[in-house]
């Protein structure tokens, strides 16, 4: 997947919810960690696309992601509905009886799970744990653990700044605002949209230096407007959005962009975003 | 218009012209005299024949302007139509010289407020243009053939330079 | 357009530091009514607002953060505010010193009424 992948399906679905684009959208969001954005992708596309098999299996792991084992087994028996044969929804449901102790429906949905996709290791595995349990055995400890954590691809981390050695780390510039609840992020982008410090947490962004790039041509046309209506020199944009409220304002000769969650104050993001500004300066004129 | 003073207006046109395609997103602009003559074109253009554009685009501007006379609705002031993918604009200006038509074409990186706005910035830039001033001589039915052909021909060079 | 759109922007209008407001097509960026001072440019805001909203729509939504509601941009010369109402942008003209809040709200107001 690349930069312009993501912005070709994000243009899809900005125009039609229901474009068959929505489903690797959803899924490139879920590898970046952003599973509220995913989740918001994937049920729209899935109120336009009702029967869409790989949309429900998409949804249900999501719903792993949270925890939510119930609901997931709601999509895969749905996808069994559509698609009786189903290998993610067979094995899905598999996992979800092992776990439960449901010894009669595990094997029917992993044994027809290995019908369908034979040599699976992860279904072969939960198939041992079975047999072990079937005979009393030990083993089945903690199957669903083993069983279940397949089905998630691994959860996407921040990157992380090194431990403290005394060096100062960019990436921790803004950390200060990180102690209230809305802030989700923020980024100083130099003239080109590279990332010069700060980071966002998955909820807002994983991928610094695409949101540089996508947010470029919003910042211009800000500028352009306020230069075009005569009204002086430009200081910010604030953008309520559906994932988030962002802010976007000079520094330097780039930009600082400060995303905080959905509904947080705009008199808060405002001063938020001048906390950053000051922070964004600072950094400037040490770095030079 | 003469070939050698369609050379001069299309080169004082080019920086104006350069600078509406810019400004109003649009992918591609042609300034046409009632001749059907191309006075200049910026932008992509590679996707259709720019000299049936011209002429279609002259021969828009002649019927809206005997349409608008015949119905007491004045001087025409634009047509626009939108289509799935792409949009055009029409809209006639007056200069010191002569009567010329705006063809733009645009997609949705672009808008019909847009184009309208900097087709007004246009034509005030265009206004200043001496190379159109009033004593160029105006194309007439005789002149027509001549004009169309000088309008290709310069077209044509300009594509052996690009 | 209806009454009650006439007097939401009347509403936004009578705000103190409001310079104008107006109900603009978010698609083709052309005005679609407005109560304006005289001095601004309806053309030109219209465009302009259309074509940021647009754009940060745009980038909205390729980053990830969904389908933009509304957006503000802060200048030294004043505020200029959009709200997206389906295919209509309720857009107001402020001062510097306008009372922000309560363009917000008029102006929120006047998106749910023409999305209603």
């Amino acid at each position: 997947m690349t930069a312009s992948d993501l912005q070709r399906w994000s243009r899809d679905v900005a125009e039609d919810p229901g474009s068959p684009s929505f489903v690797p959208l959803a899924r490139a969001y879920r590898r970046q960690g952003r599973r509220d954005a995913a989740l918001s992708v994937v049920l729209r596309g899935l109120e336009r696309n009702p029967e869409h098999v790989d949309a429900h299996a998409l949804l249900a792991l999501l719903h792993v992601d949270a925890g939510d084992r119930e609901r997931a087994g709601d999509e895969w028996e749905m996808i069994l509905r559509l698609d009786p044969r189903n290998f993610d929804a067979r094995r899905g449901l598999g996992f979800l009886a092992l776990e439960r102790g449901d010894l009669a429906n595990a094997s029917t949905h992993l044994n027809a799970a290995a019908e369908s996709r034979s040599g699976d290791p992860t279904v072969t595995q939960a198939l041992e744990v079975l047999a072990r349990r079937k005979k009393g055995g030990q083993g089945g400890a903690a199957p669903a653990a083993v069983a279940v954590a397949p089905l998630a691809s691994p959860a996407p981390t921040p990157a992380v700044p090194a431990a403290d050695d005394g060096r100062r780390d960019p990436t921790r510039l803004f950390d200060p605002l990180g102690r209230e609840a809305p802030f989700l992020g923020a980024l100083l982008l130099d003239g080109r949209g590279l990332v010069l410090a700060g980071s966002m947490t998955p909820a807002a962004s994983g991928d610094g230096e695409a949101l540089g790039a996508l947010l470029s041509p919003a910042v211009d046309e800000a500028m352009r407007t306020v230069q075009l209506l005569g009204m002086g020199g430009w200081e910010g944009v604030m953008l309520e959005c559906e994932g988030a409220a962002l802010h976007l304002a000079p520094a330097g000769d780039g930009v600082l962009v400060l995303a905080a969650r959905t509904g947080a104050p705009a008199g808060w993001v405002v001063r938020a975003a001048s906390r950053a500004r000051d922070l964004a300066r600072g950094f400037l004129e040490e770095t030079g | 218009m003469r070939k050698e003073d369609l050379n001069r207006v299309a080169a004082a046109l080019r920086d104006p012209m350069r600078s509406f395609v810019r400004e109003s997103r649009v992918r591609t602009a042609l300034l046409v005299n009632r001749s059907g003559q191309v006075l200049a074109h910026h932008g992509f253009g590679r996707g259709f024949d720019v000299t049936n554009v011209a002429a279609l685009a002259a021969a828009s501007h002649a019927s809206a302007h005997a349409l608008a006379e015949l119905t007491g609705a004045g001087q025409w002031m634009h047509l626009h139509h939108a289509g799935k993918e792409h949009q055009l604009f029409l809209a006639p200006f007056r200069t010191r010289g002569e009567q010329l038509v705006l063809v733009a074409i645009f997609d949705k990186e672009s808008t019909l407020g847009l184009v309208q706005l900097f087709f007004d910035r246009l034509t005030e830039a265009v206004a200043e243009i001496p190379e159109l001033g009033s004593d160029l001589p105006d194309s007439d039915v005789a002149g027509f053939e001549s004009d169309l052909e000088a309008g290709i021909e310069r077209l044509l060079s300009e594509d052996d330079t690009r | 357009m209806t009454d009650a759109v006439r007097a939401a922007l009347q509403r936004l209008t009578r705000v103190k530091g409001v310079r104008g407001a107006m109900v603009v097509d978010a698609e083709a960026g052309v005005p679609v009514a407005s109560e304006l001072e005289t001095g601004v440019q309806e053309t030109a805001l219209a465009a302009l607002a259309g074509s940021l909203f647009r754009r940060t729509q745009d980038a909205s939504t390729a980053s990830g953060f969904g389908r933009v509601r509304s957006l503000q941009l802060e200048s030294a010369g004043g505020h200029l505010f959009v709200a997206g109402a389906g295919a209509l942008l309720v857009v107001a003209l402020a001062d510097p010193a306008a009372q922000l809040g309560l363009v917000r709200m008029e102006a929120g107001r006047a998106a749910g009424e023409l999305n209603a």
